[in-house]
């Protein structure tokens, strides 16, 4: 049976998966990184699989994890920066590849988006567009432009990248947006004989459309549009006078007009997850110094407490409190109790004068939520040499391998820094 | 000649000793060449690429250089450019091959009146004789009667419906430093071209004489091919702000002959739309409305009010006229109500008046200031210097005026020490900024399966993980199996079907 799966079902797709961010009462997701051990091949990390086991596997090395909230989520585009000399695609709604040409730019500095209404017979683009009238406007270089929205300090802080930007509602130029205009033609046969006493007669079920033909060498070249009209959702044209065989095909503008229904308008069905890391946010919860080489999204998993977490972030590693008694522990070296036959990876060691504090993750033959180590055990560093006294176990602040892994990456290592922030984008495609 | 002939060939062969490459005669007469870094010597011993490593890069990390030649040819540019952003791009262009992005703290960070007030100002015109207007553009334009002065920084060509005009395009001009005040008059440039174009009449500024009461800002301004907006309204719903969105284009009409400044028209607003949600208690066929919100009345005005919300109350679904008793607070009134005692219904008060607004005509449209984005404002993302939430240590630096960000895919440790030792300019602060976007297709497709038989129904949520239940069934009708039989005490009967089923299946990839 032929099929199809619209493009505006993808938007659909895109816009409840964001609004089920909002859902906060069902919906609690993170956003986690972890692996700080090498990958065998650190250049070519191994494809994650989609197994239960490759969950756990996933829950093993997670380091620590933050909220993703509504606000981190946006429906987003590809980004066309506006260039002089690039001829863009015209809105067109015939076309069934659009939505993978550039029919809309992004201008700079003014970050504002619009929308190419007619691109002067493909001709280049060599005027910027500018201002933010509702009206559609022409520039010199004969383009038909339409100023759709701009983007916010927050949308470029967070959502613009150098592939994909968001998009906003403009209040004012939905509000202004008009259903059913006819701002363009197909000139599918410019015919011949044609002449300058021609006309165009439109059929169709909208109102006040009227245009006159131009014609170069008894061919038709195009319309001069001088009223768009309004409210039409088909129409024919045919041209008068003499001449024969010219077809021209109307472009209609969206039922509800440019601007109106603007995600649908753009085919937003890409939607951008984005969570920043900053430096050793979370008092700690982000160690920096080491390395992680995995991202993922974590659904509802449960804190200390066994109720689903819904802290801005969580450490998922224990923290041993350690006097030093001699050496100084390494980064993922393993580190053994001398009191029993645990044997954990060290995450991070920070010297918190006069002890240090260690975070440290269960081996992958320990795959309990807790860690045999006890207050007054002598530790001692496996490579290092290092040795301690334990004085406090702090717990993880999320029960390991609880809530749904919904999403894994694997990466070449990230190497965690003072003086650096992660902006992580993942981008879905619906 | 022929007694010095062996004289001849040894001159020859000297000369040819001379000119083989890397010889003294060949690099005299390559010289140009051999400054050419892509074309000089490079042996072990004679290396212009070594020599400038040693010189001058002795710092740089050349097992990352895949092409020591390329980099020693734009070194020279990133020298040149040393502390600027083009050095960092051109250092990470050629150590890593990628385009990098800057970003400066200093512009988050919150300032005192640091926020940018913008006002458009906008004249409309027609062309004169077939002009070009848009040879105005970055040109000074002189009104020819007023002598007024403004640079044109924008021109729009916008079409128009207007009843006052045949011309169906009007070019919209944005000006900055603009100087007197222009009329209804030509304006000319002279530069590149002789232009002219006559200005038009657009509405300039819409007066609030009563901003009237229930409005919100949904409700509609126009006129005749403007287009207003409500931009601020009180708690009672009277306007306070009027945004032109659309100027509209106009002749001035034969009353306002004489007038271009402060000639008001009547603009009209559709009907306000604001409703007061309250409870109302009566007793003894006097009622109480009781709001969280102001009201807005006075004794003895007349509004109306929807009741909803009891089923019981003989109020319920029916919409009164109803005249203010007395006012008890600003939340609070009482009313009278004829024939209904003691009971309570959930109310809307539909308390609405008219505004009066009226529009001039003006040459020259200046927009309502606006700022332009979030800078300087409190509630925005900006942040206060040296302040960044749990890391109190990181921030002191970052937010401050000399520090930047890098965006880059790599981790600041693969590329500070490089940074800081070739073009890092002295008493900054550099921080990374690494971004890692990935993209992922989760597009669904329509399996093409349409039997209910091949997909089992999986609907709580737990289950549907052990399932790995990845397609969803959309069912539009009651399903019933096609051959239902149905066994009773007299045998076995078939039943026909009897409701039509559709099932949609999407697979996701």
């Amino acid at each position: 049976m032929p099929q199809l799966i619209t493009t505006n079902f993808r938007v659909y797709q895109a816009s409840e998966f964001v609004e089920s961010f909002a859902d906060t009462s069902n919906n609690s997701i993170y956003t986690f990184i972890g692996r700080s051990l090498p990958w065998a091949d650190e250049n070519s990390p191994p494809s994650p699989s989609n197994n239960f086991n490759s969950e756990r596997e996933a829950w093993e090395s997670v380091v620590s994890l933050k909220k993703v909230n509504s606000n981190d989520v946006r429906q987003v585009i590809p980004r066309y920066d506006w260039a002089a000399g690039t001829i863009y695609a015209r809105y067109n709604d015939r076309d069934t590849n659009l939505f993978s040409k550039q029919f809309y730019v992004l201008v700079l500095p003014e970050y504002k988006v619009y929308l190419c209404i007619d691109n002067n017979n493909g001709g280049q683009s060599s005027v910027k567009p500018t201002g933010i009238s509702t009206s559609i406007f022409n520039t010199a270089d004969g383009y038909k432009w339409k100023y759709l929205y701009s983007l916010s300090d927050t949308d470029i802080l967070k959502f613009l990248t150098r592939s994909y930007m968001p998009v906003n509602i403009n209040s004012d130029v939905s509000a202004a947006a008009v259903g059913g205009q006819i701002q363009s033609f197909i000139i599918s046969d410019g015919g011949s004989d044609y002449s300058s006493t021609s006309t165009l007669t439109l059929q169709g079920n909208g109102s006040n459309f009227a245009g006159t033909p131009i014609v170069s060498g008894g061919s038709i070249t195009g319309v001069t549009i001088t009223n768009p009209g309004s409210g039409y959702s088909y129409a024919n044209v045919t041209v008068s006078g003499t001449g024969s065989n010219a077809l021209l095909i109307p472009i209609l503008s969206p039922y509800n007009g440019h601007g109106k229904d603007l995600h649908e308008n753009l085919g937003a069905f890409y939607v951008t997850i984005n969570t920043r890391l900053n430096y050793s946010e979370g008092n700690g919860d982000f160690p920096v110094l080491n390395e992680y080489r995995t991202v993922g999204l974590i659904k509802n998993p449960l804190d200390s407490n066994s109720n689903v977490a819904t802290s801005t972030t969580l450490c998922a590693t224990t923290k041993l409190i350690a006097a030093p008694l001699s050496g100084t522990f390494s980064l993922d070296e393993s580190l053994v109790s001398n009191v029993n036959l645990s044997n954990v990876t060290i995450l991070s060691a920070n010297v918190v004068s006069p002890n240090v504090e260690l975070h440290v993750l269960p081996l992958g033959n320990q795959l309990n939520n807790s860690i045999a180590f006890s207050v007054g055990n002598g530790i001692t560093g496996q490579s290092s040499g290092a040795t301690g006294r334990i004085r406090q176990v702090i717990d993880p602040e999320v029960r390991r391998f609880t809530g749904k892994v919904l999403y894994i990456e694997n990466r070449p290592p990230i190497t965690r820094s003072y003086d650096q922030a992660e902006n992580i984008h993942i981008v879905i495609e619906f | 000649m022929s007694n010095y002939l062996k004289f001849i060939y040894f001159v020859e062969a000297y000369y040819k000793f001379l000119e083989q490459p890397t010889y003294p005669s060949e690099v005299l007469q390559n010289a140009r060449e051999y400054a050419d870094v892509e074309k000089t010597i490079n042996t072990s011993n004679v290396s212009l690429v070594e020599s400038f490593f040693k010189n001058y890069g002795y710092e740089l990390p050349r097992n990352l250089i895949v092409n020591n030649t390329t980099f020693v040819k734009h070194f020279r540019d990133i020298y040149k450019t040393k502390g600027s952003e083009q050095a960092a791009k051109l250092l990470f262009r050629v150590l890593y091959g990628e385009d990098i992005d800057f970003t400066y703290p200093s512009e988050r960070i919150l300032k005192p009146s640091d926020g940018e007030w913008v006002k458009y100002f906008t004249l409309k015109v027609l062309p004169v004789n077939n002009s070009n207007v848009f040879n105005l553009l970055n040109t000074r334009i002189t009104g020819k009667t007023s002598k007024a002065t403004a640079k044109v920084k924008d021109i729009l060509k916008l079409q128009t419906n207007s009843p006052y005009f045949t011309e169906n395009f009007v070019y919209e001009l944005y000006l900055e430093d603009v100087r007197g005040q222009f009329v209804k008059e030509t304006l000319v440039s002279s530069y590149p071209v002789i232009t002219e174009a006559n200005t038009i009449y657009q509405i300039g500024y819409v007066k609030i004489l009563n901003g009237g009461k229930g409005y919100t800002l949904d409700n509609k301004v126009n006129h005749e091919g403007s287009i207003c907006k409500i931009s601020k309204v009180d708690d009672e719903g009277s306007i306070k702000l009027i945004d032109i969105i659309d100027s509209g284009t106009y002749t001035l009409p034969a009353s306002f002959a004489n007038a271009s400044h402060n000639s008001f028209f009547l603009v009209n607003t559709d009907d306000p739309l604001k409703k007061i949600q309250g409870n109302v208690v009566l007793a003894n066929n006097i009622a109480i409305f009781s709001s969280s919100v102001h009201h807005g009345l006075n004794r003895k005005d007349t509004t109306s009010l929807d009741f909803y919300g009891n089923v019981s109350s003989p109020l319920n679904l029916t919409t009164s006229t109803i005249t203010i008793l007395k006012v008890l607070d600003d939340t609070r009134f009482t009313f009278y109500v004829p024939g209904v005692s003691n009971t309570s219904v959930s109310a809307n008060l539909i308390y609405t008046t008219k505004a009066s607004l009226y529009a001039t005509f003006d040459i020259l449209k200046v927009t309502n200031g606006f700022y332009v984005k979030e800078k300087g404002q409190p509630s925005s993302s900006y942040v206060i210097q040296g302040f960044l939430p749990n890391t109190p240590d990181t921030s002191v630096l970052y937010y401050q005026p000399h520090s930047y960000v890098i965006k880059s895919s790599r981790s600041v440790n693969k590329w500070r020490g490089i940074v800081k030792s070739t073009i890092h300019p002295a008493g900054t602060e550099v921080f990374g900024d690494v971004v890692l976007e990935t993209v992922n297709d989760n597009k669904i497709s329509d399996t093409g399966k349409s039997e209910i038989s091949d997909y089992l129904s999986v609907t709580a949520d737990n289950v549907s993980d052990e399932f790995s239940a990845d397609s969803i069934s959309i069912s539009l009708a009651p399903t019933l199996p096609r051959n239902y039989s149905k066994t009773t005490s007299s045998g076995t009967v078939t039943l026909p079907i009897t409701a039509d089923h559709v099932n949609i299946v999407f697979g996701y990839l």
